[in-house]
């Protein structure tokens, strides 16, 4: 036993720092994707939660393992309205740099708090990891260049092992979706389908029917039994991928780029805020001498920062407007339930589709010139 | 091993009981289930919702009619009428387990909450100018033929006619 322990211990700590090897992410990227983060944030997804207040009590019936369990009913609406105005500030404070840790540490767990009211209908939604981002970027440099007020650096371990922790919490969450699926789905039987049994439920229920949807209704159900295996071998492997090297995590999350595109063109889900969660790991792709020459140029810029504060200011002040005059939402202008789906849906498309290629080309140029290196240091 | 298990426990719970998934928990959904594709027909179920106009019975774009509410969540306001009957008991199910479901005694709603539920459904329902006292739920089977589109057989599965005092 005394000799198993120190084994197992040697192990994981073998393990621990292979992901880190596979994860880490320059202060640059970081700072770079915080920003884009934030804008996006301020764009697509601002947590909007007062429309709770627009619903009877009579429909609260929280999960019971929930913190709106502990609750008899829907907070009081000066309470989530205020979270709302607080909401643009914390994203815009992200976007612009403005004390980011401490802002991304009280977005994220406001809206774990809020969002546990608004899974309070019997269902839950999982959008969980595009709210966990902002606390490991949290613990990271991202704070601390381009930023209006630079946070304290924090050392480049714990910076290597929060961005470890984000690559794991990726790898489990896909896990999680693929191991019912693969104890299901793989029959070897072509009568049967997993996917159209995602399909079916979203065109005919919940009107998805957009894209290359009306499509799949015309192609012989036989042919995505490929599907089904492709979508359980991509979802259950993400920590093989993140143990085998930067290389392989990176070929992985491309592979969940197509996985999410495809999702969108034929079943209609979009998930585009993960797009931000895979930038994050993909972004080092590009030439280090580029990412820090476009760093270095917008940080010593004052007009760039001194508009990206305007635009982000602007965005905070027309969801506050929004929001205090009870038309607000998640997305920027948009206020009507049946628009903003549809937005979403080509906000997605526009995002999957041009990330795509982008990613694949960028990692295919990367995979030659290691392979260029190689050969000239064998020679 | 703190880590392994606030990630792993929240899953294994889930996945055995969905009723008990924890949130906030690092858990995607995975909805693994199989349909039938060799059959030359298409079946899948569908939920609607009716109003009165004229006395003509008018489906409900659910969407509008749930605004603000996603629409995601009407599965689950249908399974219990919109909170209005009080007798209907949560089914809690087990997979890969050999335990039998069991039955949940909702909370009950007060007086209070359920007048201003009904008050609730019933502006939905003027706003899709129906009338405010009936709203009819239906779960439906359908078959459409494949090749033509075209549908095939229709199967009532559920129906409830909630009367809006």
């Amino acid at each position: 036993m005394r000799s198993i322990l120190p084994w197992i211990e040697d192990k994981l700590g073998q393990m621990g720092r292979r992901i880190c090897a596979s994860t880490v992410v320059d202060t640059s990227s970081l700072a770079i994707l915080r920003c884009v983060a934030g804008v996006f944030l301020l764009v697509f997804s601002t947590p909007y939660f007062s429309w709770i207040n627009h619903t009877p009590e009579g429909l609260f019936e929280p999960p019971i393992l929930s913190i709106a369990y502990l609750f008899d009913g829907f907070p009081p609406s000066w309470l989530l309205s205020t979270w709302d105005i607080t909401v643009p500030i914390l994203a815009a404070c992200v976007a612009v740099g403005y004390r980011t840790r401490a802002a991304c540490i009280l977005l994220t767990t406001g809206n774990f708090i809020a969002a546990s009211f608004a899974y309070s209908y019997g269902k839950i939604d999982h959008d969980v990891m595009y709210k966990s981002v902002l606390i490991c970027l949290a613990f990271t440099n991202s704070g601390t260049r381009f930023a209006v007020r630079p946070d304290t650096p924090v050392s480049d371990r714990l910076q290597n092992k929060a961005m470890a922790l984000l690559g794991i919490l990726i790898a489990f969450g896909m896990f999680t979706a693929g191991l019912e699926k693969a104890y299901v789905w793989i029959d070897f039987d072509p009568n049967t389908s997993g996917f159209f049994s995602w399909f079916y439920s979203g065109y005919y229920s919940l009107g998805r029917q957009y894209l290359l949807a009306p499509t799949v209704l015309s192609m012989p159900p036989q042919l995505f039994e490929l599907a089904d295996y492709g979508a359980v071998a991509f979802e259950i492997s993400g920590f093989v991928f993140l143990l085998a090297g930067r290389r392989a995590w990176q070929f992985w999350l491309i592979i969940a780029c197509v996985f999410h595109a495809l999702n969108t063109y034929l079943l209609n889900i979009g998930f585009m805020e993960h797009s931000i969660l895979y930038a994050i790991f993909l972004f080092p792709l590009l030439p280090k001498q580029f990412r820090e020459n476009l760093l270095s140029r917008i940080e010593t810029n004052l007009t760039s920062i001194a508009l990206l504060s305007a635009l982000c200011v602007t965005f905070a002040c027309i969801h506050i407007w929004q929001r205090t005059t009870g038309t607000g939402s998640e997305y920027l202008f948009l206020t009507e339930a049946a628009p903003a789906r549809l937005a979403n849906l080509y906000a997605s498309l526009v995002t999957w589709t041009v990330l795509t290629p982008a990613v694949i080309i960028l990692w295919i140029l990367n995979v030659k010139k290691a392979i260029k290196a190689d050969s000239f240091d064998g020679n | 091993m703190l880590g392994s298990l606030c990630l792993g426990i929240p899953f294994v719970l889930r996945t055995v009981c969905p009723a008990l998934e924890i949130y906030p928990s690092i858990v995607f959904p995975a909805r693994a289930t199989l349909v039938d594709v060799s059959d030359s027909d298409i079946t899948y179920s569908q939920l609607e919702l009716y109003g009165l106009k004229n006395g003509n019975e008018v489906r409900l774009d659910p969407i509008s009619f749930l605004d603000p509410i996603p629409l995601q969540y009407l599965g689950v306001l249908f399974e219990r009428d919109f909170g209005l009957d009080p007798e209907k008991p949560k089914q809690v199910y087990f997979k890969y387990l050999s335990i039998p479901n069991i039955q949940i005694d909702r909370s009950k709603i007060t007086a209070e909450e359920r007048a201003e539920t009904e008050k609730w459904l019933q502006e939905r329902l003027i706003e899709e100018s129906c009338a405010a006292d009936t709203l009819i739920l239906r779960k439906r089977k359908s078959s459409i033929d494949r090749s033509s589109g075209e549908m095939t057989q229709t199967e009532l599965l559920y129906e409830k006619y909630i009367t809006l005092d």
